[in-house]
């Protein structure tokens, strides 16, 4: 069995999710989830070395400035997202709460 | 043959900048980066560690000849217990000038970190002898007038400070290769905004191959952050992520293989020695796990072009080896107490009790040299491991980040 991701990672697998098929961008992310670069990246490189998050640099961006990296969710990370809130729905009180305490806020 | 090392680094360089540029070029450029180097303001910064090194020596010179005589009253080998911190000050003063020459390349390039390091590496090494030569004087003068230690040849008193400028002057060789290594990374554009921007290029500079885009990823979010408080924010998590990252797969199996060969090699050496009346087994135990170290430490940065996961990844090892160490050397230290046996480090007398015995085996000064020398031979492989492979010259959008 799969194991439970932790609260901050069901989290920015939420976030991930409600954006779709659309790009984001970790600076993004850090301020929609509260959360520090310091504990975003390590798992946006966990999820992507286990090929659920996808990768790409930014096509256009404005002069002067470097290409950022954009990422999304793929089918088993989608997939993943949906697990991690059918979970949140269970009756399991601790995690529950930590899932559900981020959810709103992404939302 | 670190300076083996450094004479072909440097002769690799020299020949790349003449293919490049020509030889006039190269010339002016050589005569240019002396004056500019002491031009800059670091002429204050050279003289203040000169004092430093001057005032640190003199110090600790006065705290080792006010303990001899004491040592015998608490139970220390103090002229042992100097030696150490000897060596522990030589390794730290060469992994500095390392660290500086590649600090100075990295943002400035190979030539100037390399004078950087040298003028730093003259600078530390200056000031020791300025406060060492004149007790060394009065020591050869009237050695009577010092305390005398009985397991020391008289000429060997100040040894604990010889070793440690042995260790600087044969340092001469990392400056050459900490510029060596810090200059490899600049094939990736290193903006300079602000000091946030420094902290993380210095900090993602090193991340294994597998994982530089992440490193390059940091970097552009925060090209793109403006109010200065996030950049902060953002710049000291993403160089903690870029720090703390996973050490390399095979780390695991590095740890378990060093742990089972320090074992089996002390058991191993412990009964030979005994067996055949050679002593004890201290030298085994300082050269053996470092040579296996700086191996480990040579193989994973030749794997992941990385510095830090080098380090990582002998740090762990390293670990394993001192934890192997202590749980074979125990047990034998109780076998060796007794008579034919001695003490298992040194089999110069027997131990008064089994408790003698296994505490002999923890004593700082025993524990502080296989952490000074591992230290440096770990350091000494990753180097070598990095300098003997060559940088990915790939555009960071290119290397997978999987």
């Amino acid at each position: 069995m799969a194991r439970r991701p932790s609260p901050q990672t069901a989290a920015v697998l939420h976030a991930l999710a409600t954006r779709g098929a659309d790009w984001s961008h970790g600076y993004e992310l850090c301020r929609a989830l509260d959360l520090k670069a310091g504990t975003l990246y390590p798992i946006l490189i966990r999820l992507a070395e286990r090929g659920q998050v996808e990768t790409t640099w930014e096509s256009d961006p404005p002069r002067g400035r470097p290409a950022r990296h954009l990422y999304r969710l793929t089918r088993a990370g989608a997939h993943l997202a949906s697990d991690a809130v059918q979970r949140a729905a269970a009756p399991e009180p601790r995690r529950v709460r930590s899932v559900a305490t981020e959810v709103p806020r992404i939302v | 043959m670190l300076v083996a090392i450094a004479l072909v680094v440097l002769v690799v360089r020299l020949a790349g900048a003449l293919r490049r540029e020509g030889a006039r070029s190269v010339a002016r450029r050589m005569l240019n980066v002396w004056p500019d180097a002491l031009a800059r303001p670091v002429s204050p910064a050279l003289l203040a560690v000169a004092v430093g090194s001057a005032a640190l020596t003199a110090a600790l010179e006065q705290l080792y000849l006010l303990a001899l005589p004491e040592g015998a009253r608490w139970g220390a080998d103090i002229a042992l217990l100097f030696v150490t911190l000897g060596v522990l000050v030589g390794v730290l003063g060469t992994l500095l000038v390392g660290l500086a020459g590649a600090c100075v390349a990295h943002f400035r390039g190979f030539a100037a970190g390399g004078v950087a390091g040298v003028l730093l590496l003259a600078a530390i090494v200056g000031g020791t002898l300025v406060a060492h030569l004149p007790l060394r004087a009065a020591y050869a003068q009237s050695p009577g007038a010092f305390a005398s230690v009985s397991h020391l040849e008289p000429a060997q008193l100040l040894i604990p400070f010889e070793v440690c400028l042995t260790i600087l002057v044969c340092a001469l060789p990392w400056p050459v290769l900490g510029a060596a290594l810090g200059a490899r990374r600049r094939a990736v554009p290193a903006t300079t905004r602000d000091a946030w921007q420094r902290l993380l290029d210095l900090a993602t500079a090193q991340l294994p191959v597998h994982r530089c885009s992440w490193g390059a990823a940091l970097r552009a979010e925060l090209a793109a952050i403006e109010p200065p408080a996030e950049r902060r924010s953002f710049a000291l998590g993403g160089a903690r992520a870029a720090l703390w990252s996973s050490p390399p797969r095979e780390t695991v199996w590095w740890v378990l293989s060093l742990a089972v060969v320090v074992a089996a090699g002390t058991f191993a050496a412990s009964r030979w020695s005994l067996a055949h009346g050679a002593g004890g087994i201290l030298g085994f135990w300082v050269v053996v796990p470092g040579l296996l170290l700086a191996i480990v430490a040579l193989v994973t940065a030749w794997r992941t072009r990385s510095f830090g996961s080098a380090l990582q990844t002998t740090f762990l090892a390293g670990l394993a080896s001192l934890v192997a160490l202590l749980a074979v050397g125990i047990p034998e230290a109780v076998v060796w107490a007794r008579p034919g046996g001695g003490y298992l480090t040194t089999g110069d007398a027997i131990p008064p009790s089994w408790q003698a015995a296994v505490l002999d085996l923890l004593r700082p000064e025993f524990l502080g040299g296989y952490v000074a020398v591992w230290t440096a031979m770990a350091a000494g492989g990753a180097a070598i491991g990095l300098a003997a492979k060559r940088p990915d010259r790939r555009p960071v959008a290119q290397i997978s980040v999987s």
